[in-house]
């Protein structure tokens, strides 16, 4: 029996550590002669890649965000794609909860069980200048998924000009000027460099990072009523410490990235009427189009009803 | 030439065409805030697929197909030389047969999940040209072997066909490595194509371990649709229009005009020239086609003996590998993940050292004191030269517009790539007449043969390494190698002789996309930097161009000046060793190529 996952996640990172333990829960169930290998540092390919051979029957399993996830179920956009719609990890976390058995569900269908959600930080906007007020970046060239063309016509009909490139091509189009703002986490602008050469960061919470570890259906089934067992309770764990982890490591991201020079900008309750206006106009743009109709309106509902239970 | 293109000229034309329009047109409509074209970067990287598909049928077409080039082929007993060549045939389309099938497999898996493109098409109907183009390989190489039409087609088809039954039959089941490994061994010295051999091995390597096999097409889609890739025809493209118009007339007249027709001067010249038409072109035989015929006549006007000249010729045409925009610079940076101007800017200088090395070892400088009494040769001449600038003004300001629009954050590198074609196109039919349209439908299709040749070697050479990643041979590689040599300096000289060894046994590509992966990280863990060690990997690269089994260099020169190949192999060996000491000499100073990005960078 084998178990092979592939993640960008780099190497000995805190993603890479839980994906070990996994393992090991795993291992623990096997005979002599199971294989349990990670490959990190994306040396399978990208998300879309890694998709791909999960479909072939090359790996088995990845940790992927929502980038590679939407390759196999594009509801899961509903989690990511919609800009300053959570206000904090409670409410993704409520959403989140309350859609996962539908979410497991759709994935199951596609021939994909779910062992682990697990979160990488917001999206900020990392930029070469100071920007603060969405008129700041209609200047500014976007970095955009090569990917994501809905995202893309979104942006332009508003006056942006998004430049559809890889994630590897981020440092190297900034730093010529190619692009001058990325969106992108944190624990990425730290991890990449890109704070170097935009160091301005608008400390909004544009929209969480969300991941998951998928492992085929078909290994899946192979796997005996023990393994499978070991399988969740260990995934079930991964994805606790992925979760809480993280987004302390965002944190101690920010306050590193400060020490090395970057500004934070907060926006002023102004400004920030101003984005959730830029937000409003966006939604009906992304409903039916990037999320599906009815995924839409069912995170809108289930936030609604948060936020009245909470007050 | 016919008037209409047969259907795989027209397709991969057609493709290339495209491929340097769409760019284009986004890089016009981008300050409109218009619409644009729906997702214009992954057609264009789709339309790769199609180049490098039908590029290679088109290839094989016109024998063009890489092979070893030496072996059983080019036996003097008749017999064995047409066993052989039945052999090698026979071996390449059941392996295409193969290959097709796990493409195959492949397609049906992304039926299932796969996407979108654009404009309605799904992802999967673009793939399908992996299986296509394999199976129409496989049937036009097992038709080779017999001698009429339509037993020849039925002998193609029947071979291709058993490949196909039996891949799809054995898929997912452990076969044995060996006789697989010797079979492939044999095809290889009959003179099979390179692609079908590599694909084999890396069909045999995933047989080996029970996984699936449609993991090698994978590897072959994923390099090809890479987003950085489409520079690679693009490029060459430019560079073959200068190659077949008036372009390299002019620039010897410039060279010779500003260095002077004395030894010297034509020295100096004719090797910039070389390296200049190289790093266009990519192949650098094809520099010694296009220059070939223009320099042996200047150096021998100066003083120079034939086979000195020859050599000179021959080696500094494969300098041009470390000068932008080389395909060989670019394949670096895709595989390696830098950015692709990094590489630009860091080959500049060693590019220049290899010069400075190959003239001054090489011993090229040297006849300038023999021929100091030579008559009435013509002298630098600063109005001559100016003159000559000018008449050459487009196409010296070719590559500042392929490395400008680069680094000053103008265009991607595709865009960068598709203005220098259309430029290249424009300058050449407009200003200066020189390219009609038959001209230019021969550079289409020719521009697909070479790119499509490269590519099915690069995705076939992709797919073995993904079997090194995935069986973790790299990560142990890391660990043996620093078990076994304690330091930096020692594993330097260690790597330039492995190179050495690899470059002359492996075409460049391939080696750059089996090797690279292999080798980055050991040398990252000796905090080499992946910039300076790609530098380094190419410059001894470049030697493997001028040594046999594999020294495409010495082949061509062979052909362009009617000279046996053992007479020209012997006659660059100066150089051999005179590009050795600047490779080791770019080791040794790694600001050599980490300089200028530095300067650039931040
Ligand atoms: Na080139
Ligand atoms: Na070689």
């Amino acid at each position: 029996p084998q178990l092979r996952i592939g993640t960008l996640a780099p190497k000995n990172s805190l993603y890479h550590r839980q994906l070990m333990e996994v393992g090991e829960a795993w291992r623990a169930t096997q005979g002599e002669g199971a294989k349990y290998v990670i490959y990190p540092d994306g040396s399978q390919g990208g998300e879309t890649d890694m998709a791909r051979r999960m479909r072939i029957g090359q790996l088995q399993g990845a940790l992927l965000s929502v980038v590679g996830l939407r390759e196999i179920e594009p509801t899961i956009s509903a989690l990511q794609s919609m800009p300053l719609l959570f206000r904090s990890w409670d409410e993704v976390d409520y959403v989140r909860e309350k859609m996962r058995p539908a979410m497991e569900k759709k994935f199951l269908d596609k021939g994909f069980v779910v062992l682990a959600w697990g979160d990488a930080g917001w999206v900020r906007f990392f930029s070469k200048e100071t920007a603060v007020r969405p008129d700041d970046f209609k200047k500014m060239k976007f970095f955009t998924w090569a990917g994501e063309t809905e995202q893309q016509e979104i942006m332009k009909s508003l006056g942006y000009t998004p430049v559809p490139l890889e994630t590897s091509d981020i440092l190297p189009s900034i730093q010529t000027g190619m692009i001058n703002a990325v969106p992108a986490t944190p624990y990425f602008a730290l991890a990449t460099q890109v704070y170097n050469t935009a160091p301005h960061m608008l400390d909004i919470n544009w929209a969480p990072i969300v991941g998951a570890l998928v492992v085929t259906k078909k290994s899946w089934d192979e796997m005996p009523p023990a393994t499978q067992n070991a399988l969740r309770e260990a995934g079930a764990k991964a994805g606790l410490q992925m979760r809480t982890r993280a987004r302390q490591e965002v944190d101690e991201a920010v306050t590193a990235m400060k020490k090395r020079g970057l500004q934070v900008h907060t926006p002023t309750p102004e400004q920030m009427q101003e984005w959730q206006a830029l937000a409003d106009k966006l939604y009906p743009r992304i409903r039916g189009h990037m999320v599906p109709a009815e995924t839409f309106d069912e995170v809108f509902a289930l936030l609604k009803a948060y936020r009245a239970g909470k007050r | 030439m016919r008037r209409f293109p047969a259907i795989d000229e027209a397709i991969a034309s057609t493709a290339l065409a495209l491929m340097t329009l769409i760019p284009l047109i986004e890089i016009a409509l981008r300050p409109l805030h218009g619409k644009g074209i729906t997702n214009a970067a992954m057609l264009v990287q789709h339309l790769g697929l199609a180049v490098a598909m039908f590029g290679a049928v088109l290839a094989e077409r016109g024998g063009h197909l890489s092979t070893l080039g030496s072996g059983f082929a080019n036996a003097r007993n008749p017999w064995l030389k047409q066993a052989a060549g039945v052999f090698a045939n026979a071996g390449a389309a059941i392996l295409s047969g193969m290959l097709g099938a796990a493409s195959w497999t492949f397609v049906a898996s992304e039926m299932e999940g796969g996407r979108e493109l654009a404009y309605g098409i799904p992802v999967w109907a673009v793939q399908a040209l992996m299986p296509t183009g394999f199976v129409i390989l496989g049937v036009r190489l097992g038709s080779r072997c017999a001698p009429h039409r339509v037993a020849g087609l039925l002998l193609g088809l029947a071979l291709t066909g058993m490949g196909f039954t039996f891949a799809l039959h054995f898929d997912g089941s452990t076969l044995p490595l060996a006789p697989f490994a010797l079979l492939l061994v044999f095809a290889l010295l009959a003179g099979a194509p390179i692609f079908a051999i590599l694909g084999g091995l890396a069909l045999a390597l995933f047989w080996a371990e029970g996984q699936p096999l449609a993991s090698v097409p994978l590897s072959h889609y994923q390099i090809t649709v890479n987003p950085s890739l489409p520079a690679l025809p693009l490029f060459t493209l430019a560079g073959l229009v200068f190659a077949r118009s008036g372009a390299a007339g002019r620039l010897g007249t410039l060279f010779t005009a500003s260095f002077g027709g004395g030894p010297t001067g034509t020295v100096i010249a004719a090797a910039l020239l070389c390296s200049f038409f190289t790093a266009f072109t990519g192949g650098s035989g094809v520099t010694i086609l296009a220059l070939g015929g223009l320099l042996l006549p200047l150096l021998k006007d100066a003083g120079f003996p034939e086979r000195k000249g020859i050599s000179l010729v021959t080696s500094a045409s494969a300098l041009g590998v470390l000068l932008a925009p080389s395909v060989p610079l670019i394949m670096y940076a895709i595989i390696a993940r830098v950015p692709i101007h990094s590489m630009f800017l860091a080959g500049m200088l060693p590019a220049l050292v290899m010069v400075a090395f190959l003239l001054v070892v090489g011993g090229y400088l040297r006849p300038a004191r023999l021929a100091a009494g030579a008559p009435d040769l013509p002298r630098a001449d600063l109005r001559q030269a100016r003159a000559a600038a000018w008449a050459a003004r487009w196409e010296i300001l070719a590559p500042v517009l392929a490395i400008g629009s680069l680094i000053s954050g103008l265009a991607t590198p595709t865009e960068s790539a598709a203005l220098t074609a259309a430029y290249a196109i424009l300058t050449q039919a407009v200003a200066h007449r020189e390219l009609d349209w038959p001209l230019l439908r021969r550079c289409l299709a020719d521009c697909t043969q070479v790119i499509g040749g490269v590519m099915v070697i690069l995705g076939m050479a992709l797919g073995l390494t993904n079997y090194l990643v995935d069986a973790g041979i790299p990560d142990a590689a890391v660990e043996w190698v620093q078990a076994a040599l304690p330091n930096k300096f020692a594993f330097l000289v260690a790597l330039n002789a492995f190179l050495f060894l690899a470059g002359a046994l492996m075409e460049i590509y391939a080696a750059i996309v089996v090797l690279v992966p292999l080798l980055l990280p050991v040398a990252l863990s000796y905090g080499i930097d992946p910039v300076h060690f790609g530098v380094i990997f190419l410059a001894v690269m470049e030697m493997g161009f001028l040594c046999p089994p594999a020294g495409m260099n010495i082949f061509f020169a062979s052909a362009m000046f009617a000279r046996p190949v053992k007479e020209i192999a012997i006659s660059v060996l100066p150089a051999l060793l005179a590009i050795f000491l600047g490779a080791l000499a770019i080791s040794w100073l790694p600001w050599l190529a980490t300089g200028l990005p530095g300067l650039f960078g931040e």
